[in-house]
């Protein structure tokens, strides 16, 4: 029996100690942490997540060291008095059996303490439990603010790259435009060429033909002029023999 | 041979007889007897017509027929009328234009004149173009249409059955080849033809030529296309001939062919060709029974030229009496019609006066933008004038005669045109070959 007291006593003193470091250690963070947001927003507006996340984990530590506080009290909440001792032996059971008696006897006023340290206790587990699902949801809502937020960095990115691609593509048609201009324009100076070579060579043609045409026209003018002279000849001719029949008729009656 | 029942045109692949025959004879070869030239007659091109133009009379109507561009034109020197016939209407309108006094479409074998129209009726290369069901056919419209006392002359194409296959023994193939060639799918032998005639005629008379004599154009033909064996070597020298070699081996041909129907020398069966004269009145000479060629050329010169008063223009290009000498090429309907020179050419002709010389020259010479063309005109050896050529078109020429010249005594003239060079159209050795040296082409040459 003994033994186990000393042990219970051991045991608390070891979670003070595991308390109290945690304590010195959240103090520190703390205190680095009132720091740090304001040096990191300075520091890099890219890293936007590192203050948020700071907050985060500050409040996981707090719940962790209200959960750790709990632990005390689910330990110690019907602990009036305490029924410990330092001593051994006799004078420890003594002790302890008057502490018992007295605690028997300060039953009537101590009872009301340990409701209202049930209640607390209850309380403060309640609240942390509470706090633990908000903080959850809260995790829950900051990650699908992430995924969004990525999702709209994502869509940034591709609008700007569809930015980008469309002032290359505008350039390119730019780009192309004076191409088609430069060549629209020497295609209309060679067909202005053309036209001009076209026009010299029916003009060319026209004269050819025009001297064609009245070589021609010479030649059958000329053919004319010759039936003409043989058709005259011939109706002379004609007209000479016509004559000289009549004589010989004349001749033949008289 | 057995005549083949159905048509050998539609056999050979020929669905239209007319239109084969206009891709074939019709050209722009002037014809026309007002161009003659008189040194032509001894041409073996000139020949079969020679032989009719020397057994028509004088004044005389002639119908030819199977007319195509008018290979008879020369007729007219003669006098008399000479109407054409032909189933192609290109062929109509080709013979119009060289002179004939009219010419008709129809079928050879419906011809469109009354009985006894005409006192001659004529056909050179057609006889061996019509079908066999079809020859009786002519032959009686020829009777039909020729004068009692007319007489009938043919120039008929033939063949030799020991050397040749039938037409029934031909494959199709090679049958359409024959055919294609000249369109003959009416070939007889010689006797066969005169058989024929014989039916319809009481009198027949026929002589194998060109057992000897062929153009050089017509013996690579022969050889090329019908197979006839002539030595290769022979053919080579053919091939290898200029334009100006060809034709005086040709003259050469037609000389000796002349003189061979003036010698009247029977010649043996060729198998090539047959001249039949067939009437129903007895037979005169076989050759020159109506010769007088004084109307293909004036020997002395000393005839008067067309145009009649002394103010009026002559113009020299188609009078018999103006000799224009073998510097010039045949004329050619460019149009207009002119005459092609080499690289001088001579006009001879009389004139009791000359005041003034006009001409039209052109030239086709490739390099004429970067050379001009260097042009002569002499009239009795003294120069006339000098030029250049510079533009393509025509250019008309009028150059007064100094008096010096034009009292020369009997009016006897020599015009010579020099160029200082020549080109040839087609030198190469393929079917359009024209390897001519041309200068300049030269028409409406007027004397004032």
């Amino acid at each position: 029996m003994g033994v186990g007291i000393l042990s219970e006593i051991m045991v608390d003193e070891e979670v003070e100690n595991i308390l109290a470091e945690i304590r010195d250690r959240v103090r520190s963070q703390e205190l680095n942490a009132s720091v740090n947001p304001v040096e990191e927003n300075e520091k890099s507006d890219r890293v936007s997540l590192a203050p948020r996340k700071a907050v985060e984990k500050s409040a996981n530590e707090v719940l962790a060291r209200i959960d750790s506080y709990l632990t005390v009290t689910s330990r110690a909440w019907d602990r009036l008095p305490p029924l410990v001792s330092n001593r051994s032996g006799n004078i420890a059971r003594i002790e302890l059996w008057v502490k018992r008696q007295i605690k028997r006897a300060s039953h009537w006023f101590t009872w009301e303490q340990v409701n209202f340290n049930a209640a607390a206790h209850h309380a403060l587990r309640d609240t942390v439990e509470a706090l633990t699902n908000y903080q959850q949801a809260l995790e829950a809502l900051r990650a699908e603010h992430d995924i969004q937020r990525s999702q709209l960095e994502e869509t940034q990115v591709s609008l700007q790259t569809q930015r980008e691609e469309l002032h290359a593509e505008r350039a390119r048609f730019k780009a192309q435009e004076a191409q088609r201009a430069t060549q629209v324009a020497a295609q209309r100076n060679e067909m202005d060429a053309r036209l001009s070579e076209i026009t010299r060579e029916m003009r060319e043609r026209i004269e050819h033909l025009q001297d064609e045409q009245r070589v021609c026209f010479k030649q059958l003018s000329l053919e004319a002029t010759e039936s003409a002279v043989m058709e005259d000849r011939a109706r002379r001719q004609t007209e000479k023999m016509i004559a000289e029949l009549r004589a010989r008729l004349d001749q033949g009656k008289q | 041979m057995s005549p083949p029942k159905d048509n050998l045109y539609q056999r050979a692949g020929i669905d239209s007889e007319a239109e084969f025959y206009r891709t074939k004879f019709v050209s722009d070869e002037v014809l026309d007897e007002r161009y003659f030239k008189g040194l032509d007659r001894f041409d073996i091109r000139f020949a079969r017509t020679l032989w009719v133009y020397d057994n028509v009379r004088a004044g005389s109507s002639v119908l030819d027929l199977g007319c195509g561009a008018g290979m008879l034109a020369l007729l007219k020197r003669k006098g008399g009328t000479l109407t054409g016939v032909d189933i192609s209407d290109e062929c109509v309108i080709s013979a119009r234009r060289n002179g004939y006094d009219a010419s008709y479409q129809a079928k050879l074998s419906q011809l469109p004149f009354p009985d006894a129209s005409f006192d001659h009726v004529v056909s050179l290369d057609v006889i061996g173009h019509i079908d066999f069901e079809e020859k009786d056919a002519v032959l009686a419209e020829v009777k039909r249409v020729l004068r009692p006392d007319g007489v009938t002359l043919h120039g008929i194409e033939c063949t030799d059955r020991s050397a040749r296959k039938n037409y029934d023994e031909m494959e199709p193939e090679e049958l359409r080849r024959f055919v294609e060639i000249d369109g003959h799918v009416g070939l007889e032998e010689e006797e066969e033809h005169a058989a024929r005639f014989g039916r319809f005629f009481t009198n027949v008379a026929w002589e194998p030529r060109y057992a000897l004599n062929l153009s050089s154009e017509e013996f690579l033909k022969q050889a090329d296309q019908y197979g006839l064996p002539f030595e290769d070597d022979f053919l080579d020298y053919l091939r290898g001939l200029s334009h100006s070699e060809r034709r005086a081996f040709d003259m050469a041909m037609g000389y000796v062919f002349n003189k061979i129907s003036d010698l009247h020398i029977r010649l043996p069966k060729s198998g090539l060709y047959v001249l039949l004269k067939a009437a129903n009145v007895p037979l005169g000479p076989f050759y020159n029974e109506h010769r007088d060629r004084s109307g293909l050329f004036s020997p002395d010169n000393r005839s008067e030229l067309a145009g009649g008063s002394e103010s009026e223009p002559v113009c020299l290009d188609r009078s018999p009496r103006v000799t224009f000498d073998d510097g010039w090429y045949e004329p050619n309907l460019l149009p207009p019609i002119a005459r092609w020179m080499s690289r001088a050419g001579r006009v001879s002709f009389r004139s009791p006066r000359l005041s003034a010389i006009s001409l039209d020259i052109s030239t086709h010479l490739p390099d004429l933008g970067e050379k001009p063309l260097g042009l002569e005109l002499f009239l009795n050896g003294t120069r006339l004038c000098a030029l250049s050529l510079f533009r393509y078109g025509w250019l008309e020429l009028r150059v007064p005669v100094p008096q010096s010249v034009s009292a020369t005594d009997g009016g006897e003239f020599v015009l010579e045109l020099r160029a200082e060079r020549t080109w040839q159209p087609r030198p190469t050795k393929d079917e359009t070959r024209d390897d001519r040296e041309l200068s300049v082409a030269v028409c409406n040459i007027v004397i004032e």
